[in-house]
């Protein structure tokens, strides 16, 4: 009998119908979403230098963002986007940004319009929008060679890009400080490939992209890594250490992941050890 | 259509109703923003439907999405492609010569006649030509530096036990340690990877089988990253349902 009920429990254990684990799950992720807790965090080197290389841009360069990111990935690559916004306007650092997905475009001019307004940039003055560039080999190579042929206009401005002040002394990929792909997929081996030899290149990428991403940042062709929402706090804190940005979303999604986590090993250890136990009840 | 498949049908048009009245209320009290959000909780909800089972909603949101941004994509490609690129510098510029590319893109849409369709092939030739040529400098920028990075010291600068430093000029006892895991990674996976011709010793059989273990270590890392990111994604989903469509809580974006 007692057998019986021993092989009942640990069966029960290993066939709890996945239904109620989602819903658990969303009850551990909706507590501390509600009531956020602060867990605490050590940047990672790669993305302590992203945001030493960025800082170090010179008044005569631009930064290229480039945001190869929809709403899909929101909850990693926003937060890195946002709090490289951050850094930027508050140290006042000329950018541009175009995307290799019709659909980051328009996230990313919702996110910098946004933030635009608190730091008083202005379009065409302190920043540039390169558009949606489909061709992203001939684009890459373009900026090479010469940057005001291959882009030519502001998309949104409707103005050539020569015309605009922020683009003033910015002819090639020389005047190009960092280009920091900001995507979802493995959009930076474009960058590796064929920008020219000496711009540095940043990635923010999200979590599942990032382990691969790794031997990039190791042999230096990579400048820095944001991985995932864990790159996106890193960075906030180093934002909040030199004042150059607020908190985020990488803060506020911290608590959250890390209870989901939690709930993911527990059940792990949980269905383990019932299996365990099953077997030995068998045998 | 099964029962319970009519079933959530009628449940969900029933709904409609108050859904739209919820719209009006949203509307007035956030604007044409708020009314986005609304939407696209509703949306949220009925993607996450799918979680219970497989249903007409779940699939009508799916249907929905394809379609949004399948029309997206093609607004984009012509304002921010055809248009800028294509349109503009022939019709209103005069710069009629981009008129010459233009039988070598018909040529490619010969590929859905049977008569005609070995036309098709020029372009892609052409094309594959351009891509065969500058792909070897994409081979070489991306994977000579990887094997020029692959030659590491195993031999510290200094006899400390600090964490492994991106400075390649300094190199304490933990980050020899670190070069040698990888050069030992490196060296079995390899192994396990030759195939020419047959590991009769058992010392590179025994070397071999460590690479594939490693290799398991390394798609295990992979693996939990891309936990990280659906649970990341899953987290923001919480957010936008509990803060910014239901604002339960402070909203920090």
């Amino acid at each position: 009998m007692d057998g019986q009920q021993s092989r009942n429990w640990t069966d029960k254990l290993q066939t709890i119908d996945r239904r109620i684990l989602y819903l658990i799950l969303l009850i551990v992720i909706a507590i501390p979403t509600l009531h956020p807790i602060n867990i605490p965090n050590d940047p990672l080197p790669m993305s302590r230098d992203l945001w030493e290389t960025i800082d170090k841009t010179p008044p005569n360069k631009i930064v290229l963002l480039s945001s190869t990111w929809t709403k899909n990935t929101r909850g990693e690559n926003q937060g890195q986007m946002q709090a490289i916004l951050n850094h930027l306007m508050s140290r006042h650092i000329r950018f541009a940004v175009s995307s290799f997905d019709p659909r980051g475009t328009q996230v990313a001019l919702n996110l910098i319009n946004a933030t635009a307004v608190k730091y008083n940039y202005v379009q065409g003055r302190d920043w540039v929008y390169f558009g949606y560039q489909a061709n992203s080999m001939n684009y890459v190579k373009g900026l090479s060679v010469d940057l005001l042929e291959t882009v030519k206009q502001d998309p949104v401005l409707k103005k050539p890009l020569r015309s605009l002040p922020v683009m003033n002394g910015i002819r090639n990929a020389d005047d190009i400080h960092i280009v920091v792909e900001i995507a979802a997929s493995s959009a930076q081996y474009i960058w590796i490939q064929f920008l020219k030899p000496g711009v540095k290149i940043g990635f923010a990428c999200t979590s599942v992209m990032a382990p691969e991403s790794i031997p990039y940042y190791s042999s230096h062709q990579l400048s820095g890594v944001l991985w995932g929402a864990k790159g996106a706090y890193d960075y906030e804190q180093i934002n909040s250490q030199h004042g150059t940005g607020e908190w985020g979303s990488g803060r506020q999604y911290m608590g959250p992941l890390s209870a989901a986590f939690a709930l993911v090993i527990l059940s792990i250890i949980v269905g383990n050890v019932a299996m365990f136990a099953s077997k030995r009840k068998k045998a | 259509m099964k029962n319970q498949d009519k079933i959530i049908t009628i449940v969900a048009f029933i709904l409609a109703v108050p859904i739209a009245f919820g719209a009006v209320l949203y509307y007035r009290a956030f604007g044409p923003k708020g009314l986005n959000i609304f939407i696209g909780g509703l949306v949220t909800l009925a993607v996450y439907s799918t979680l219970y089972r497989e249903n007409p909603v779940y699939r009508m949101a799916e249907h929905i999405y394809l379609g949004l941004a399948a029309g997206y994509g093609v607004v984009i490609a012509w304002t921010e492609i055809l248009s800028d690129k294509w349109y503009d510098p022939i019709f209103v510029h005069g710069q009629w010569l981009w008129l010459l590319i233009l039988p070598l893109a018909i040529m490619a849409y010969l590929v859905f006649s049977r008569k005609h369709g070995w036309i098709s092939r020029i372009p892609l030739v052409i094309l594959s030509g351009f891509a065969a040529g500058t792909m070897f400098q994409g081979f070489a920028s991306q994977y000579f530096p990887q094997i020029q990075d692959s030659f590491k010291s195993i031999r510290p600068t200094t006899m400390t036990l600090a964490a492994a430093s991106h400075d390649s000029s300094v190199l304490s006892i933990s980050g020899a340690l670190n070069n040698a895991i990888f050069l030992i990674t490196l060296l079995a996976v390899l192994t396990y990877f030759i195939f020419s011709f047959e590991q009769k010793s058992k010392a590179v059989q025994s070397f071999a089988r460590t690479g594939r273990w490693l290799i398991m270590i390394g798609f295990g890392a992979i693996f939990g990253s891309t936990i990280m990111t659906r649970f990341a994604l899953l987290v923001d989903r919480m957010y936008f349902l509990l803060i910014e469509w239901m604002h339960l809580g402070h909203r920090i974006i």
